[in-house]
């Protein structure tokens, strides 16, 4: 409030900010951004959302947060069935016990809001194959009698997750070497090209496919197989850009003024540079969700029983007639993917140029 | 006592190789430059003209030691020596860590103010940057420095947070000449410094420099292709023709009483706003300016030349003093 008091007259605003307030004003882009952040947050406290854990035991007089434990990593949070006096093997299944404490006990259990988790199959008690859609199960159950609804949400973190770390890596990689490739130019610009053509050639959807086959894929060697082929394309932006941008007079004033060659880059350079990556930035994120579905749906992807739309896709189409397991996954990517292209493009619209230029 | 001028330039050759075929082995050379000499003084303004391609922004980019940069295999031959108090260094000879120590000393102000200024910064930020290079001032007194220069060069201390895009062009220029002079430098290099400006704008930003120059005590190469301009700012003037210099000498004499046949068509071209004029002989040059890849042999002015005869393909013809402080470089003038 003082601050605006300060400057009544005449208020300066950055360039990044001014692109903010114009990615604010446009409200479907707006709108989707913060529903999805938010979604995006909740996702990380799924845990206590959704799960066949309970939040709280009361059990003789001690008392067990099993649900909450298993939000923080590295804590154990395995009770076995025998521990609440439960005739359970394995796990105790604590849906069962707030059944059986319902009366005449002193002992008690507070479950998650949606009490199931996305790997339970039917080798857990009282849950069935392709169940449909009831109070019990939102979204009804799979073909091995897991729960839709769990494995949607569960998927919607893994997927966004996995897209945002393949985007950021990707960006690092090409940003840096392409705008190195750019400002130094000469030499090592012509051989950085050449392997980079060489490397792009590579038929890389068979490489991963042949690689899945070989070894088992984790989340981050699927990140890493399918980094070394997606920065390429980045490089290619950067690098001109850097080129341009190079050639401009603020920057023969700040080598005329000696300035060094690291504050070149980082001051003067990449800011200037960044603009048609960060526009792209959204739709690289769609790229990666639909290359991880596409994958999961060939079997290529995450090894199961790692909830994905991917998979879920798969078995639903096996499984036509119980529509509640095509639509589910089709539904909920259609939706991210929607948000985000309409996030896409409010960026690319607060990005325009057109905007800021003007007559000379 | 005679005073060292603050640069001697000698004989200075800036070529550009041309790479082609498959193996991008050199092919040719663009000579920008092809051996000029020249000398500014304290407190001096050369002006320096010629028509567009002749080599002019080459020369003043060449001076800054700033041509490695977009062009790292260009060939920069012959002497920049700068005068620097009692020492003396060739901008042409260091390399682009050595020249850093003397960067304050020799600053430069653009043509085009729009892509002059980084768009991502104040206004204060930018001038701030050479201050914090090459002085040991706190925050606060690179603060006053800042509002002090925005305040000589005709803005205000409510700029000093703006930035690049809130400002006319004739502002920005101004910023620009600001940032010049933050590092209280020996020579200022303006490479056409209003020929962006409208023609109002022009005369504000020209008495700006002027004044300038007389409280700063700052010499000026002032590059430009407006010979009004040129004859209005400057001490001396240098006329240009294909990476050679045609003539150098007093900003008047060299205006009133060319002797170069260049020079003579060049400003011949000039309007004057004296109808009684209106029947004064407009030398028309034939043909177009050759290319600086395959230049004419001994004077390069000589395919257009209304007076050239066969000794001009001779040999290069070097400049001659043939009026004190008044060089041309033309055998047939010479005689």
């Amino acid at each position: 409030m003082s601050k605006q008091k300060q400057n009544t007259e005449h208020v300066s605003i950055s360039i990044n900010r001014r692109r903010w307030l114009k990615f604010k004003g446009l409200k479907r882009g707006y709108y989707s951004f913060v529903t999805l952040l938010t979604l995006y947050g909740i996702s990380f406290l799924l845990p206590v959302l959704i799960n066949s854990k309970a939040l709280v035991v009361q059990y003789e007089g001690e008392y067990f947060f099993p649900a909450i434990l298993e939000l923080m990593p590295g804590m154990a949070s395995y009770y076995p069935g025998q521990q609440f006096g439960q005739d359970v093997p394995g796990e105790a299944n604590y849906r069962h016990l707030q059944k059986e404490w319902e009366s005449g006990t002193d002992n008690w259990v507070i479950m998650p809001v949606y009490p199931y988790n996305p790997y339970e199959d039917i080798t857990t008690e009282g849950n069935k194959m392709y169940e449909a859609p009831s109070r019990k199960h939102w979204l009804g159950t799979d073909n091995t009698g897991r729960d839709v609804f769990a494995r949607l949400f569960y998927a919607f973190n893994i997927s966004i997750s996995f897209a945002l770390i393949l985007t950021f890596v990707n960006y690092v990689l090409g940003i840096s070497i392409g705008g190195a490739m750019g400002f130094f130019g000469g030499k090592v610009d012509l051989f950085a090209q050449r392997i980079i053509e060489i490397w792009s050639s590579l038929p890389m959807l068979f490489v991963i496919i042949i690689m899945s086959s070989i070894i088992r894929p984790s989340f981050f060697l699927l990140i890493f197989i399918y980094t070394m082929v997606n920065w390429i394309f980045l490089t290619y932006y950067m690098r001109a850009e850097f080129y341009r941008e190079k050639a401009k007079d603020y920057v023969s004033a700040a080598i005329s003024m000696g300035q060094r060659n690291r504050t070149i880059i980082f001051k003067h350079i990449l800011p200037n540079s960044l603009v048609p990556v960060i526009t792209y930035f959204p739709f690289s994120v769609v790229g990666g969700i639909s290359m991880l579905v596409g994958l999961d749906y060939l079997g290529f992807g995450l090894p199961p029983p790692t909830p994905s739309w991917g998979q879920m896709l798969d078995v639903g189409l096996q499984n036509v007639s119980k529509w509640w397991m095509v639509f589910s996954p089709v539904v909920a990517q259609f939706l991210t993917l929607l948000a985000i292209v309409f996030i896409g493009e409010g960026v690319r619209e607060a990005f325009d140029p057109k905007v800021y230029s003007r007559l000379r | 006592m005679s005073q060292k001028p603050v640069v001697d330039v000698k004989n200075l050759k800036v070529h550009f190789p041309i790479h082609g075929g498959v193996i991008s082995k050199k092919v040719g050379t663009v000579k920008a430059v092809d051996g000029i000499s020249f000398s500014i003084g304290r407190r001096e303004i050369v002006g320096l003209v010629g028509e567009s391609g002749c080599g002019k922004t080459t020369v003043g980019r060449a001076m800054i030691n700033i041509l490695h940069h977009v062009a790292p295999d260009v060939e920069i031959d012959g002497e920049i020596l700068y005068h620097f108090g009692d020492e003396t260094v060739d901008f042409a000879k260091l390399t682009s860590r050595e020249v850093r120590k003397y960067r304050s000393r020799v600053q430069m102000i653009f043509q085009d103010p729009y892509a002059s200024l980084n768009p991502r910064m104040t206004v204060s930020q930018i001038i701030e940057e050479p201050l914090k290079l090459h002085t040991n001032q706190t925050e606060n007194e690179r603060r006053n420095t800042v509002i002090n220069l925005l305040e000589k060069v005709g803005l205000q201390a409510v700029h000093a947070d703006r930035f690049p895009h809130e400002f006319s062009g004739g502002q920005r220029q101004r910023v620009g000449i600001a940032r010049a002079l933050a590092t209280n430098p020996d020579l200022i290099i303006c490479d056409e410094p209003v020929s962006a400006l409208d023609v109002s704008i022009q005369a504000q930003v020209i008495n700006l420099m002027m004044d300038i120059q007389k409280e700063f005590d700052v010499s000026f190469l002032f590059i430009a292709h407006d010979l009004s301009v040129v004859e209005h700012i400057s001490d001396k003037i240098a006329v240009m023709y294909l990476g050679n210099l045609m003539e150098f000498g007093p900003a008047k004499q060299v205006y009133h009483h060319p002797k170069h046949p260049y020079s003579t068509a060049l400003l011949s071209a000039v309007p004057i706003p004296d109808p009684e004029q209106k029947n004064r002989q407009r030398i028309v040059l034939e043909g177009d300016v050759p290319t600086p890849i395959n230049k004419p042999s001994g004077c390069s002015f000589r395919t257009r030349c209304p007076v050239a005869e066969d000794k001009c393909a001779e040999s290069i013809p070097h400049l001659k003093e043939l009026d004190p402080n008044h060089w041309v470089a033309c055998p047939i003038v010479a005689d």
